[in-house]
């Protein structure tokens, strides 16, 4: 479903009481947080390139949950554990057996050792015969604003909490809260807990 | 003569007091038993459905509402030749082999469901073959009156007893809501196979 599909019924439950730019952002938020959970799982290949050990992922991934360097699952790793290495291990070369990410950018991440293969070009997110040799993959959660239907009834009423609960001429304590339990419920019988804006703070 | 989406649409509107859909239109409510029905047999998976998933040689992961079946959600089972597929979770996958990613074999052995939207086969064939997947399907859209009904009459009741908490909420009725919210809490712990609902507190006023 359409996030404009799921504004709309946000707005019908509202009794058209909403603010459309309010519920959009309020939209994407909960759509960012639905992606911190195990629901919208994808995999995404990239090229290697020899001697490069820095990589970027698209940004849509949320969490990376497992990453490959060809056909081998790679170690989450931090550099502490590689300065026992020796001082120069940024240097080593190989076929990389782990993944860091401190200090780097948000989706970027750096393969130990470097690469001394390069893949192909990767074909789209095609897992099967296109799939190149030496080719690094990830398997992460994603965000997308295209949703099963099935998610869109709490996503709604997540929405409506927050749009509610702010100072507005709109606001109304009681309604919010309600909202938010029922949220709450329709994500349990999901099986998804998400934390809620004040549980962020 | 079995149930209609129309005999759940007049009994919630009585229930909420509006049996000339003066607050919610006929549709609304339709579509709300629909959205409603889906969102609890996602959580219970109590409709099931299966089907043939055509493997391509050398690939194994497939994604779930598209190479599977456009329905699927929740994947229940994987046999291959007759035989069920061990399920296990990528963890217990890495750990029994590093290099599954690009395992190929000569039968499929386990499959993974990673979060609601991918299957992986392991390990992958040479070949191209074929698996039968049973999985928690999207209930049909309850789009019209004549709509027939897949649930019993029991997992209605938990269709019916949300919904119009959802109506009194858009009526903003909120202590009205509180009484079908509880009586669903119960069913649904009952009837559901395993989902918590624990951490759900419902406020008494």
């Amino acid at each position: 479903m359409t996030k404009a599909a799921t504004l709309t019924l946000i707005s019908d439950l509202s009794k058209g009481q909403t603010d459309a730019t309010a519920i959009g952002r309020f939209y994407d938020d909960v759509v960012r947080e639905l992606g911190r959970v195990d629901v919208l799982v994808r995999a995404t290949l990239i090229e290697s390139v020899i001697d490069q050990a820095g990589y970027t992922l698209p940004d849509a991934v949320v969490e990376r949950q497992a990453t490959f360097f060809d056909m081998h699952t790679l170690d989450e790793v931090n550099t502490a554990t590689l300065e026992t290495l020796g001082i120069n291990w940024r240097d080593d070369k190989g076929t990389p057996i782990a993944v860091f990410t401190e200090n780097q950018t948000e989706n970027a991440f750096s393969l130990y050792p470097l690469p001394q293969s390069a893949s192909g070009t990767v074909a789209g997110g095609n897992f099967g015969t296109s799939f190149p040799v030496y080719a690094i993959s990830s398997i992460h959660t994603n965000f997308e604003t295209d949703l099963p239907v099935w998610l869109e009834l709490p996503i709604t009423f997540s929405v409506l909490h927050r749009e509610f609960i702010r100072e507005s001429n709109h606001t109304d304590t009681d309604f919010a809260t309600a909202c938010l339990q029922m949220s709450t419920l329709l994500f349990a019988i999901l099986g998804i807990r998400l934390s809620t804006p004040e549980e962020n703070e | 003569m079995a149930e209609t989406a129309g005999t759940l649409r007049a009994a919630v509107q009585r229930r909420v007091r509006d049996i000339n859909a003066t607050y919610h239109a006929n549709a609304f409510v339709l579509d709300m038993l629909s959205r409603v029905q889906r969102l609890i047999n996602v959580g219970s998976q109590t409709i099931l459905a299966s089907s043939t998933l055509t493997t391509a040689a050398n690939q194994l992961i497939y994604t779930i509402n598209s190479d599977v079946n456009a329905a699927a959600i929740d994947v229940m089972r994987v046999t291959s030749n007759n035989e069920d597929l061990a399920k296990l979770t990528l963890s217990e996958l890495n750990q029994i082999d590093r290099q599954w990613f690009r395992k190929v074999g000569t039968r499929f052995e386990a499959w993974v469901q990673l979060g609601r939207t991918l299957l992986v086969l392991y390990p992958s064939m040479s070949v191209a073959d074929s698996v039968s997947v049973t999985y928690s399907k999207l209930t049909t859209d309850l789009g019209a009156d004549g709509t027939a009904l897949e649930f019993s009459e029991e997992a209605n009741l938990m269709v019916m007893n949300l919904t119009e908490a959802i109506l009194l909420l858009r009526q903003r009725d909120m202590s009205r809501a509180i009484t079908p919210i509880n009586q669903f809490v119960e069913q649904f712990k009952l009837d559901s196979k395993g989902t918590d609902l624990r951490h759900v507190e419902i406020e008494n006023d």
